[in-house]
């Protein structure tokens, strides 16, 4: 069972890992609008069927 | 089949189309209408770009183009400048960085036009705009593409893009924000793993566990508590030194003192190898707190966002003379003893006096007089007013804050800050409250020493925080936050305190009758002709009289007639405010107005009678003999009918106190069924009248457009102004109509009601919960853990519920 000292240290830099990229988005304003994001998806489909349609 | 060409709305911003023009737009290979050129190049340049998508996607009309004044195409300019780009554009490795307000998003459409046009524009790195806030990011290659064009680029389009300007500390709320933000990550993050190890710590208790096992586990648990306890939960244990530090008690400090004495047991026991560790519970508690602060936070920043944007009227730019010329600098920049050249058209841009020129200013909106004041040499000027005929050159003695506008955009913006009565009882009741628990976790503590002091702790701790008034302290203010947030979205924007409180119990309500149940827009319903002059020219002869001073009646005259005949030239016009207009025309006396001033200049002669229909009946005579008589006819404000017949369902007994003495007055009342009658009120009567009842109906509302009302808003239980009112009255009424649809204030109505509900609600949970749960903690039935769940539970069970008062 030794191997659970060093299995717990990886979780603990994954935790990390996960940590820093979460203060990355915030710092680069992922968070600053929760209602935008939900239209670009529906937006961004259409679009490209249009295009398509055009060829 | 004749539809009336008057009914078509313009494709691209649904105005109606006026009856001679001719501009259109082929979209799906049909001719579509629009209402200007303006329109038209719009339009046309979405439907080029291939981005014509966005008429299927829109919910909402688009801005219209006939408001864009050609200046504004000038100021771009300025966007480049040296000065401006300094103060709100950052440079960092080669790019330019700013943050732009942008004007005229009605709907996501919008946001997805002008992201895909602009990011395809060489240069711009990286573009994107929020939809609540209407705020763009934008990164461009200052070598590449300048500020300007793509700011042009925004104006063709359809928007409007200024430089964000953080009035509200717009960028100290995002950066608080922020800063919960990753608070929460901490503590969620950590929370999960500090779990995973207890359960290991858990089944270990039950099974056994090898004695360096469990060391190392709680050491883990320990090393990834503490960064939470101290980053996470900081602001709480800073709160809790606070309250002590003033003697007062509010939530954070018993979870402060159970936290701290939780962690610092735990530690102890994980130092000297004994069994119980709480470091899941502490995590696990804290969590839950920072999440349930979080949902505050937004619900108030939210609130705060929307009474921003309905609030950004102040011109951007103004006419500085250099020495040299006029030059066009940001508002910002002014400096007290700066010459302003204030165009006609323009609005004034700071206070300020007169120095050249004679013009006539519109004050309307902060001094509710609806007629334009004379300005002469050394006149006072108000910034935010707007100048009408004459060019003025002003020195400017006060700027941004210090100004009228302002200071009533300072309070506007305070009113999101506001402690209702409500809210400081709850806190002070919650005091108590805490107080009691503090004492029982004591009391706990003292019994249970003599019966097992192994138990103390663990009781201890979980009577602490078990409690949970978060009905009171954290619920309240997110419930009253979430219904003023929402009403502000539909237009009806709370600046008091007791608006919701004082709505959902009213008694009576007293309406004003133009400008509030009446659209304040007159119309002319008829003519009788009295003399000789055939009816086109006794039409020009009346408007000619009235044109140049802006009033409602003189409105209702050009809005009949587009062109005014310059063969008609009138001199020595003299205006008698509330009695009419006097001129010389040929060197003949003409006047207008109310029948008694008129008839002075023909004496003796018999005054014609007219019809007893409702309206207001204005008459036109030259000397000695009587020309015409106008009908006057002010439609009824959208919806008036709904709101007195809403009124009179609820038995709330209905006034109309106007200043109108016509004989129209009663009629209207009596269509509207309105119970209670009082006209030809003068502000004291007013006055007078509200204050008398005020004494036997505390519950009073009043509705009022606010020329001559602001005295009365102000004594008044609660008072709401129309949008259209003068500024003065905003400042006095409670509560702001911005769209002018009185069906709102029955929506307002309802949510207040609805709010006072869910309070109530939250309340009685909260008691039923806090009894059982202390209880039950006290005597030891309640695990730490079990502890933590259920005030958790309960916390944000009482803020979702409040958060109800989101919907109408």
């Amino acid at each position: 069972m030794e191997i659970i000292y060093f299995l717990v240290p990886i979780s603990i830099v994954l935790v990390l890992i996960a940590l820093f990229i979460f203060f990355w988005a915030v710092k680069n304003k992922q968070f600053e609008d929760f209602e935008n994001a939900s239209y670009q998806i529906i937006y961004d489909d259409k679009e490209t069927r249009i295009k398509s349609n055009e060829h | 089949m004749i539809k009336n060409p008057n009914m078509i709305p313009c494709f691209h911003c649904h105005l109606k189309v006026p009856q001679k023009t001719d501009f259109c737009v082929i979209y799906n290979n049909i001719k579509r209408k629009v209402c200007c050129a303006g329109c038209q190049a719009v339009a046309e340049m979405i439907i080029a770009n291939g981005l014509s998508d966005y008429y299927e996607f829109r919910d909402k009309p688009a801005l219209s183009m006939r408001e864009m004044k050609v200046d504004d195409w000038l100021e771009l300019s300025l966007f480049d400048e040296k000065d401006s780009q300094q103060e709100y554009v950052t440079e960092r490795g080669g790019l330019s960085y700013a943050s732009l307000l942008i004007e005229g998003l009605t709907c996501a459409a919008c946001i997805w036009l002008l992201e895909k046009k602009i990011r395809t524009m060489p240069g711009v790195m990286k573009f994107s705009v929020s939809l609540s806030q209407h705020i763009a990011h934008l990164t461009w290659d200052n070598t590449e593409v300048k500020l300007s064009t793509i700011l042009a680029m925004i104006k063709q389009l359809g928007f409007i893009g200024h430089f964000y300007r953080p009035i509200l500390h717009k960028q100290s709320m995002e950066a608080e924000k922020n800063r919960q933000l990753k608070r929460l990550a901490v503590a969620g993050l950590g929370f999960m793993q500090v779990m995973t190890f207890s359960m290991a710590l858990y089944l270990g208790a039950f099974q056994g566990i090898e004695e360096q096992y469990k060391i190392f586990f709680q050491w883990i648990s320990m090393i990834f508590t503490f960064p939470i306890v101290i980053y996470a939960a900081f602001p709480i244990f800073k709160n809790a030194w606070q309250n002590v530090a003033s003697s007062q008690i509010s939530m954070d400090l018993p979870i402060a003192l159970a936290l701290g004495f939780a962690t610092i047991m735990s530690v102890y026991n994980t130092l000297t190898h004994q069994q119980e560790v709480y470091y899941d519970s502490v995590t696990m508690f804290i969590f839950f707190v920072v999440l349930a602060r979080f949902i505050e936070l937004c619900a108030r920043q939210r609130c705060a966002e929307t009474v921003f944007q309905l609030h950004s009227a102040m011109p951007l730019t103004a006419n500085v003379w250099d020495g040299q010329s006029y030059k066009s600098v940001m508002v910002e920049q002014l400096k007290t003893g700066d010459i302003i050249l204030v165009r006609p058209g323009e609005t004034v841009p700071a206070d300020g006096i007169v120095k050249e020129g004679l013009s006539t200013v519109d004050e309307a909106l902060l001094t509710g007089e609806v007629l334009p004041i004379v300005k002469v040499v050394g006149s006072s000027l108000i910034g935010g007013s707007q100048n009408l005929e004459n060019p003025l050159v002003m020195s400017i003695t006060i700027v941004g804050h210090g100004t009228r506008l302002g200071k009533i955009i300072h309070l506007i913006e305070n009113a999101a800050h506001f402690k209702p009565p409500i809210v400081k009882l709850s806190n002070k009741i919650a005091g108590y409250f805490i107080f009691c628990v503090l004492a029982i976790a004591l009391l706990s503590a003292v019994v249970w020493w003599y019966v097992d002091p192994y138990r103390i702790f663990s009781i201890v701790f979980s009577v602490l925080v078990v409690s949970c008034p978060c009905a009171l302290s954290l619920a309240t203010p997110v419930a009253l936050i979430s219904a003023t947030n929402r009403l502000a979205k539909v237009g009806f924007l709370i600046q008091s305190d007791h608006v919701l409180e004082s709505l959902s119990c009213l008694t009576d309500v007293v309406f004003d009758k133009t400008g509030t149940l009446t659209k304040g827009q007159f119309k002319i319903q008829s003519l009788i002709l009295l003399g000789e002059e055939c009816e086109k020219t006794v039409m020009q002869m009346a408007t000619v009289l009235e044109e140049g001073f802006d009033h409602p009646i003189r409105n209702a005259f050009l809005r009949q007639n587009d062109e005014i005949d310059s063969s008609i030239v009138i001199k020595d016009r003299v205006n008698f405010p509330g009695q009419g207009i006097e001129g010389k025309i040929n060197g003949i006396i003409y006047r207008i107005g109310q029948f008694q001033f008129v008839q002075e200049i023909c004496k003796n002669k018999e005054l014609p009678s007219h019809p007893c229909t409702p309206g207001i009946w204005i008459l036109l005579a030259k000397e000695m003999h009587f020309l015409a008589w106008f009908q006057l006819h002010d439609e009824p404000a959208v919806n008036c009918n709904a709101l007195v017949h809403y009124f009179n369902e609820r038995k709330i007994t209905t006034h109309l106190l106007t200043g109108d003495n016509s004989e129209d007055v009663i009629q209207f009342a009596k269509t509207l069924q309105i119970k209670k009658i009082k006209k030809g009120a003068r502000p004291n009567d007013k006055l007078d009248y509200i204050t008398k009842l005020q004494h036997i109906h505390p519950q009073t509302l009043m509705l009022g457009d606010g020329i001559n009302d602001a005295p009365v808003l102000k004594s008044a239980c609660v008072s709401i102004t129309m949008g259209n009112g003068s500024d003065l009255a905003k400042i006095h009424a409670d509560a702001i109509l911005l769209n002018d649809d009185l069906i709102y204030v029955t929506t307002a109505i309802d949510l207040a009601i609805k709010t006072k509900r869910i309070l109530r609600q939250n309340i009685f949970w909260s008691v039923c919960y806090n009894f059982t749960a202390i209880l039950f903690a006290a005597f030891g039935m309640i695990p730490p853990y079990l502890a933590a769940i259920g005030m958790s539970l309960s916390s944000l069970f009482v803020i979702v519920n409040s958060q109800r008062c989101n919907r109408i």
